[in-house]
């Protein structure tokens, strides 16, 4: 039993890891990281409550929910990424000798007051249950931590070939670090801390475990050795019997008996549940709907025009196909699996941009790199469909928003300088070059229609410090159904990268063949 | 790093053509007649781009047995090569060719790419089209670890830049643009093409003066052999388009970038119009320091057609 778990916990980890591994270019569509963070209980009953729907993953969970009814918390000591993760950091932080400090069996009440936070956090419509689902967590860690820091040791010592061209950085990984890193810690000082007395997901699944139809069964002579409580994750009481839904169904207990009484079978014993009491559950529901309040408070927010009270960011501007913001913050998971999917690490986690309610969701970052024209990685590896999966010739048209020239800063404009790198840069021909009287070279306007908001030309601007040219998130078209390219025809875009000659003629009116100055770039 | 032995060479050899005229910058000739300045062929790209270095007095003149080259061509954009914004696959191919008939030991394909290196490489065909020629390496460079810093001879304000480390080492040097304009510099050819070969591009629109810049890069980054695509020109919009594509199925070469790019200049329809080469700063300017001539009705043309 033992070696069937391991296998199986080795096995999901590295089919885990796998999926991290693949979510990155070509290998996008082998990589089983979106089906796998779809299997979370958790994220899929946030997005239900938050938006009474049936959110992506019905499937996964479904046989998720059905094998816990039959097996128990089989994925919490079989499947779980972070649980192995957990489990592994305990395993190579054991003590040599002494005792682990204990934490009193009360606290498993926490798990299941961090769920009722959450769900009451949802009720109201702030889905934050991203702060506590397991697949959510693990995606983070590994792809926003683990892989990122492998590359860069590895990249400085062993195998630079093994990692990309420029190196991945994460904003904000300050904020992982302690989230992830707490999580981690707390292992060390007590094995599977958080799945005992805090994951939120684990509770959902003891919630379910408890009715489960195979548990842990001790025969008569059982001598009460207590050998097995030694070795059990999540405590075995004094009587021999395990407390309802807390069981693993791991099995550690099982090699440990030498009376060999221990089983799996039909309707085994347990003791009572640690479900919270009164207050505790009134606490939790407070402590929600604070928290659904509270994250949408912030002084570096202001109202959003869709929604209305919705605070958005400044510089509000998201991976192309993301859903409507409200919709968007519902659905996004802040898994990372688009940060880590973005070949130009054009996307980074939010922090406090947007009050709490944007906290790890995906932010395009222009300066950072562009939105690469042919790239449509992000939505592909979405698990829940945040940011929409579209194919390349609507994924053109979801426009992220549009590049503001700011002259005081620009080479051309202020500084008589031969620039124009962001016309370079452009893939939708949309900066237009143009003589103007008293300038000296021709200078760079943005034809906002044919501006999809891909921010090369602000990831090339080389002025120094923030570019001179920006994105900002005016006119993106954010839509959750529907062609992005009709409705941005109807509204007059006109974004292309094909080549034609009319559209190229009419691109620069002002150095026309017969205006009389040179064309752009010539000197007399 | 200091100056290479080629570098060193380079910057002799120079000297000695700023004095000489138009000397040929490789070894002494073994030709009994004396080779053109410039060669202007029409055709397809293949044979045009043969026919050219042919003129010129064959590949064996610029590459020796055991040598390494660096062939620049323009693959900068992800663009298809109908958009003309990057050199004909077929153009590149056939100088990959030429090099390894020559014996050359090593043929790299290399620039610094504006856009992403995988798009570029893949879009632009050029990959594609050398991949049959086994041993021929086409990359795009965009990590700082692959140029080493390196100081121009000769120039007043632009005296060092990071220049691609394989560029360094190499024994040859070929560019290989195609026609272009461009948007801040008129034009985009072999001149302007060597800023594919450094880091470090935006100092060269801040910090310095772009256009004297880019002739002070060619002391240091100057290409044994010029072979412009123009079989077909983007007259507008450049360097990146959608612009006008005209139709030219002609292939230049000389061992004088500046002549080269002239040539070209003078041959093109920019918008339209007919424009000359001194309108274009670069190369005025590095004709006025002696780096090479746009004085081209002054120099030895050879024009055919195959
Ligand atoms: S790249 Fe920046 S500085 Fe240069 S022309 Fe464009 S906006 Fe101005």
């Amino acid at each position: 039993m033992n070696r069937i778990r391991r296998w199986s916990q080795a096995g999901f980890l590295i089919l885990f890891l796998a999926g991290v591994a693949l979510a990155f270019g070509a290998f996008v569509p082998w990589s089983p990281l979106a089906a796998f963070i779809r299997l979370d209980p958790l994220l899929f009953l946030g997005q239900a409550v938050t938006r009474l729907d049936w959110p992506p993953g019905l499937l996964q969970v479904g046989v998720l929910v059905g094998v816990t009814l039959f097996l128990g918390r089989i994925f919490c000591s079989h499947v779980c990424p972070l649980g192995t993760t957990l489990a592994l950091v305990a395993w190579l932080t054991r003590a040599k000798r002494g005792k682990r400090f204990q934490p009193p069996e009360t606290w498993r009440r926490g798990k299941y007051v961090v769920l009722i936070a959450l769900i009451v956090a949802a009720f109201w419509g702030v889905n934050l249950t991203h702060w506590g689902a397991p697949l959510s967590l693990a995606t983070r860690l590994y792809a926003l931590v683990v892989w990122p820091f492998v590359q860069f040791v590895s990249d400085n010592t062993v195998l630079p070939g093994l990692t990309p061209p420029e190196l991945v950085r994460v904003a904000h990984s300050g904020a992982l670090l302690v989230l992830l890193g707490g999580i981690l810690g707390l292992s060390v000082l007590v094995p599977r801390f958080w799945c005992r007395y805090l994951c939120p997901a684990g509770a959902l699944l003891a919630f379910l475990g408890r009715w489960s139809l195979v548990r842990r069964g001790v025969g008569e002579h059982c001598t009460h050795c207590g050998r097995c409580a030694q070795q059990c994750p999540v405590g075995i009481g004094e009587d021999g019997a395990v407390a309802a839904g807390e069981c693993l169904n791991c099995g550690l207990c099982v090699a440990q008996c030498p009376e060999e009484v221990i089983g799996f079978q039909t309707g085994g014993q347990q003791r009572a549940p640690f479900w919270p009491r009164r207050r505790q559950a009134l606490g939790a529901a407070l402590a929600g709907t604070a928290a659904a309040f509270f994250a949408g408070t912030g002084l570096w927010a202001y109202r959003g025009e869709r929604e209305k009270g919705q605070p958005v960011a400044e510089t509000l501007v998201r991976p192309p196909g993301a859903l409507p913001e409200g919709a968007f913050l519902d659905r996004c998971v802040r898994c990372g699996a688009c940060l880590r999917a973005c070949p130009t690490n054009m996307l980074h986690p939010q922090w406090g941009e947007q009050s709490g309610l944007g906290a790890f969701a995906p932010l395009a970052v222009a300066r950072r790199g562009p939105c690469e024209a042919r790239c449509t990685a992000c939505g592909e590896v979405c698990p829940t469909g945040a940011i929409r999966s579209l194919p390349l010739t609507e994924k053109l048209w979801a426009k992220m928003g549009t590049a503001r020239l700011l002259p005081s800063k620009c080479l051309a404009w202020e500084w008589d300088r031969s620039c124009l790198v962001c016309d370079e840069a452009c893939p939708f021909g949309a900066i237009d070059l143009r003589r103007e009287p008293g300038q000296k070279v021709a200078v760079p306007y943005v034809l906002e229609d044919r501006c999809t908001g891909c921010g090369a030309c602000e990831h090339a601007c080389p002025v120094q410090g923030q570019a001179a040219i920006q994105v900002t998130p005016m006119g993106a078209l954010r839509l959750d159904s529907g062609s992005f390219r009709q409705r941005g025809r109807q509204l007059g875009l006109d974004i292309s990268r094909t080549h034609d000659k009319d559209r190229a003629l009419s691109s620069d009116p002002h150095s026309a063949p017969d205006s009389g100055q040179l064309p752009p770039g010539f000197s007399s | 790093m200091s100056l290479d032995r080629r570098t060193f060479l380079k910057w002799q050899a120079a000297t000695a053509l700023s004095l000489a005229g138009s000397c040929a910058a490789g070894p002494l000739s073994v030709w009994a007649q004396k080779p053109p300045d410039l060669a202007v062929i029409q055709g397809g790209p293949e044979a045009a781009t043969r026919a050219a270095v042919e003129a010129l007095g064959g590949m064996g003149r610029f590459v020796r047995p055991g040598q390494r080259v660096v062939i620049k061509p323009n693959m900068s954009f992800d663009n298809p090569p109908e958009m003309a914004t990057t050199t004909h696959p077929a153009v590149v191919s056939t100088l990959v060719a030429l090099c390894q008939e020559a014996g050359a030991d090593t043929v790299m394909v290399r620039d610094h790419t504006l856009r992403g290196v995988e798009q570029c490489l893949e879009h632009t065909g050029i990959r594609e089209a050398c991949q049959p020629l086994s041993g021929s390496d086409v990359r795009g460079v965009n990590v700082p670890d692959g140029f080493a810093p390196t100081s121009i001879p000769g120039a007043t304000h632009y005296t060092e830049t990071a220049v691609m480390g394989e560029v360094l080492e190499a024994d040859v040097l070929i560019a290989a643009p195609v026609a272009k304009h461009h948007g801040s510099t008129g034009v985009s050819l072999s001149m302007k093409g060597m800023m594919g070969l450094i880091y470090n591009r935006g100092e060269l629109h801040w910090r310095y003066n772009l256009h004297t810049a880019i002739a002070d890069l060619m002391r240091l980054l100057r290409a044994d052999l010029t072979v412009i695509d123009v079989t077909r020109a983007l007259t507008t919009n450049g360097p990146s388009g959608p612009g006008e594509v005209k139709q030219m199925d002609t292939v230049v070469a000389s061992t004088d970038m500046v002549a080269a790019d002239a040539q070209v200049v003078s041959m093109v329809p920019w918008y339209g119009r007919n424009i000359t080469p001194d309108k274009v700063e670069h190369i005025r300017v590095a004709h006025e320091w002696g780096l090479g001539r746009l004085d081209i009705d002054n120099l030895h043309l050879h024009r055919a057609a195959v």
